[in-house]
């Protein structure tokens, strides 16, 4: 399975319609806003409004649901050692754990219809046309399809591993054997690269994309973006104003 | 036949200091198609990579169509020249779908949007896979991204083709599919390949490699049929050629003439 996070980027939804420069943008806020957020409530909001957006987007559930078993399981780290470590006590310490846990399921949920309703080059593309560095852009796009070279290699390794009926073991010969197959996977997935690398230059590329998407920018296209603004500026005042009225 | 690929006394090392080329010096004309043959390690895939100025920024000892790529800028025009398929198609299929993979090369030769769409579907109609433009290439089956892969090189209009192992992997379906493909491309190609039947097929000469240098040079039924030549360079005579000359001993001891 090839983790692409664009790999229903060819459907058809509002959102997959949105110009993709006014999409990172818009989103890009939606997630500054989220970071944003303190308490609670704004937590739940941002969480409810990342939810809507991937429901809008058509993206299926079970695609974006597989993705989040890692993120899930990171951030469960901070519902556990926050409430044995808060100076505050374990109740402030639980809930700073569940704000910082949804708050990222929020934000990881929101990069679904932020990248995942536009072709990958088409975002680098739109990414160049808001102005960000070319070779932070290429950063991005190397180390997005690198991902699954990389993948790819510890597959590999871990397979020729079990084929010879290695079986990770608490001593010190399992570690010795993860030692080797890490050091192995680095330089064969570090060799791979290269050879992408190559192939690209050798098809004329010259560090800049191109890509065949018009960019344009309609008045469907003002109606969305505002309203994701409006959604954004709206969940920062839900959070600063809910202790106020309701604390 | 006009010459478009001259190589003259090419000598490289890699950095921990193998020489993977020595003293090469070769000349290809428009049209030919050239098999280099040898054992792993040869130079094969090495002298592909040096041609495209992909190991050294300014390979000076290449000269493609009468250009002689001593800079930068020299070498990043052949590139729209020579194409380069890589044996690996995972390595070569890096979108997300067949129609950007293909749309690559002339979107960066500056092609308009519909020379590029154009392109695009004239290269996937020539490998035999029109309305693959919206599949996924990691998703296809080996002969398949193979043949993409040289869509992605076809749609670019090389004059010079370099292809490294294009059979290799594939089961016997794939192995003709690609052999007819590469049969029927007019254009200039240079195969790296262990497949012997490939460059009986497809090849108008055969150059034999080993530790970077050309041991021979020349017709594939010669140096095919050369089995001490094959032997001293680690390789073995194809089995139709063994068959062949059996066959031809056991005719001429019956008498036949």
């Amino acid at each position: 399975m090839h983790p692409e996070i664009d790999r229903f980027a060819y459907l058809s939804s509002p959102l997959h319609r949105l110009d993709p420069r006014a999409k990172i943008a818009v989103f890009a806020a939606f997630l500054v806003a989220t970071a944003l957020v303190r308490g609670l409530p704004g937590a739940l909001l941002a969480l409810a409004l990342a939810v809507l957006w991937v429901g809008v987007s058509r993206i299926p559930l079970g695609f974006v649901l597989r993705r989040l078993k890692a993120v899930v399981l990171f951030l469960s780290a901070f519902l556990v050692l926050l409430p044995l470590t808060h100076p505050a006590g374990w109740q402030a310490g639980l809930l700073r754990g569940a704000v910082i846990f949804i708050k990222g399921l929020a934000m990881v949920l929101t990069v679904f219809p932020m990248f995942g309703t536009t072709p990958f080059h088409t975002s680098m593309k739109a990414l160049s046309r808001l102005h960000v560095p070319e070779r932070l852009v290429a950063m991005i796009l190397f180390t997005y399809r690198y991902l699954f070279g990389f993948a790819e290699e510890v597959r590999t390794v871990q397979q020729a591993a079990r084929a010879r009926g290695f079986k990770p073991g608490n001593n010190r010969r399992t570690l010795a054997t993860l030692g080797n197959l890490i050091g192995l996977t680095l330089v064969r997935a570090y060799e791979r690269t290269e050879r992408i690398y190559q192939a690209m230059l050798a098809r004329g590329f010259k560090h800049k994309f191109g890509t065949l998407h018009e960019f344009s920018f309609t008045w469907p296209d003002a109606w969305k973006s505002l309203g994701i603004l409006l959604a954004a500026v709206a969940l920062v005042g839900v959070d600063r104003l809910w202790p106020k009225f309701f604390g | 036949m006009a010459e478009v690929l001259r190589i003259e006394n090419l000598s490289f090392a890699y950095d921990n200091g193998t020489l993977a080329l020595a003293n090469l010096s070769l000349r290809v004309k428009e049209g030919e198609t050239v098999a280099f043959i040898g054992p792993n390690g040869a130079g094969k895939t090495t002298l592909f990579l040096y041609i495209l100025g992909l190991l050294h920024r300014t390979p000076r000892e290449v000269t493609v169509m009468g250009q002689t790529l001593s800079s930068p800028q020299a070498v990043e025009a052949v590139r729209g020249q020579v194409g380069l398929v890589f044996q690996n198609p995972e390595d070569q299929l890096f979108c997300t779908t067949v129609f950007d993979d293909v749309a690559f090369g002339p979107i960066n030769q500056g092609l308009s949007a519909a020379e590029v769409k154009e392109r695009v579907a004239e290269a996937l109609a020539a490998v035999g896979l029109e309305g693959f433009e919206h599949r996924v290439p990691h998703h296809l089956s080996g002969g398949e991204q193979r043949r993409v892969a040289l869509a992605t090189i076809y749609a670019m209009h090389p004059r010079i083709v370099l292809l490294d192992e294009p059979t290799s992997n594939l089961d016997p379906r794939g192995k003709q599919e690609v052999t007819r493909l590469l049969k029927q491309f007019p254009g200039t190609q240079l195969i790296a390949t262990h497949d012997y039947e490939l460059v009986l097929t497809v090849a108008d000469r055969v150059v034999l490699l080993n530790q970077g240098r050309i041991i021979a040079n020349g017709p594939p039924l010669e140096i095919l049929a050369n089995e001490t030549l094959l032997k001293a360079n680690g390789l073995e005579m194809p089995l139709v050629m063994r068959y062949f000359l059996a066959l031809k001993s056991q005719a001429v001891a019956d008498g036949c003439p």
